[in-house]
């Protein structure tokens, strides 16, 4: 109510021209649109939207359209079909700005009250069943002009739907894609979501396993500790085996005996006494890197690395 | 709403769709992260538990070089040990060969830290770590 009063109300034919940069609320003339008198069986509006492409088809040529209906009896439907693209290739060509407009509507459920008007060099008037049409000016012998008329004119609850914007593709593929995408948006949320939780449970599990382990808080540690452990039991093994091997030497057909062992730092030196020095060294290769070795009479002394 | 171009929605949502695919890779990255960091961390804790089990401490080392110093098989031979504050001197002296190599052999299937060690015909002497 409040938007009718202050808005200008225009009426826009093909040929309207307008120099105003206020708000408007415009009035279709019927050159925009098709209308017909329906009967379809259906209760609502929308049901009745829904077959109006069908029922519109053999009427209109070809091309995009829109639909709107308003309900004048039960099951009787007063029926439009207008070009969006066209309406608003129009009002850019009145010089009137887009965001200028308020609410648009069909001249048709607006002038009922009037039954044939003018308008610049076109004349208007309802047919018998109760359609609002543009004929020649000679058809009329009124000359109330519909400019007069619309400062005091009462718009109906009427208003129609007009897009403005035009687009190169069709509205449902838009719309379809902007489905999917908020589909996918809705699944990437929830996947994020998802792996948040799994980020949680983890670290809770991380803490559970470190407290029931006794471990260190840092893995830096716990790796530090792990690899002197390891570190302390390798050097065991190894000396336990390199000690096996040495006194298995008389398996090697070795005679004479050993006279010290001397471990120290992953160093063994050993003292013979009374062997062949060859032999002992080829055995001791088989398995060690000798370091250093000797030979003072018959002691022999080999150094050698574990 | 009919004002507002729905290619610009479109717009809007597909930069959103591939925020939101950013964000997830992401923190999918994150996931895997993390999941591999848990099974190593799975890993290690076993691996740590069973070296700790393993590991002697200071006490086990003395109550088994307590134990070999009072074993019957060596009452013939003179045991000798020191402590110091990080490892244990083992003294073993005897002229008979058998005890020597009952007692070697006693060290080393023990799970004892040798530092040193020194093996002649009459004696061993070794130094064992505690820390």
């Amino acid at each position: 109510m409040f938007s009718n009063k202050k808005n200008q109300k225009l009426f826009l034919s093909k040929v309207s021209t307008f120099n105003i940069d206020s708000k408007v609320d415009l009035i279709l003339s019927p050159e925009f649109y098709w209308v017909r008198n329906f009967d379809i069986p259906v209760k609502t509006k929308n049901e009745a939207l829904d077959v109006l492409p069908t029922l519109f088809e053999d009427i209109l040529p070809t091309g995009e359209f829109s639909y709107h209906v308003v309900k004048t009896d039960d099951k009787k439907y007063l029926c439009f079909a207008y070009e969006n693209n066209s309406i608003l290739e129009y009002i850019k060509k009145s010089n009137l700005n887009l965001s200028q407009i308020c609410n648009i509507y069909f001249a048709q459920t607006e002038f009922k009250d009037i039954n044939s008007f003018i308008s610049k060099e076109d004349a208007f008037t309802y047919s018998p069943e109760d359609i609002l049409i543009k004929v020649p000016k000679f058809y009329v012998t009124t000359t109330l002009d519909i400019q007069d008329k619309l400062k005091e004119h009462k718009l109906s609850s009427n208003k129609i739907n007009i897009k403005f914007y035009s687009s190169v593709i069709s509205s449902k593929y838009i719309y379809s894609f902007i489905s999917i995408f908020a589909i996918l948006i809705t699944l990437n949320i929830f996947k994020y979501a998802i792996y948040d939780k799994n980020i949680s449970i983890l670290e809770v599990k991380s803490a559970q396993i470190k407290k029931s382990y006794k471990m260190p808080s840092s893995m830096l540690e716990t790796n530090s500790i792990v690899s002197k452990m390891k570190s302390k039991v390798k050097n065991a093994t190894a000396l336990r085996d390199s000690l096996s091997y040495i006194f298995d030497y008389k398996k090697g057909s070795i005679k004479g005996k050993i006279n010290k062992i001397n471990f120290s730092a992953n160093n063994i030196k050993l003292e013979l006494y009374d062997v062949n020095y060859n032999q002992v060294k080829r055995y001791l290769e088989k398995r060690f890197k000798i370091v250093n070795n000797t030979k003072n009479k018959n002691i022999v002394r080999f150094e050698i690395k574990i | 709403m009919n004002r507002i171009n729905p290619l610009y929605i479109l717009a809007l949502l597909f930069v959103l769709l591939f925020y939101s695919f950013s964000l997830v890779n992401t923190k999918e990255k994150e996931f895997l992260g993390k999941n591999t960091e848990y099974n190593n961390l799975v890993v290690k804790a076993k691996e740590y538990k069973s070296l700790k089990t393993n590991n002697i401490n200071k006490n086990r080392v003395i109550s088994i070089i307590n134990s070999i110093t009072t074993d019957s098989r060596f009452k013939k031979a003179k045991i000798r040990s020191n402590k110091s504050k990080n490892s244990i001197n083992l003294n073993i002296q005897t002229s008979d060969f058998k005890i020597l190599n009952k007692f070697i052999n006693r060290i080393l299937n023990e799970k004892l830290s040798i530092l040193k060690l020194e093996i002649k015909a009459d004696k061993i002497n070794l130094e064992i770590g505690i820390s």
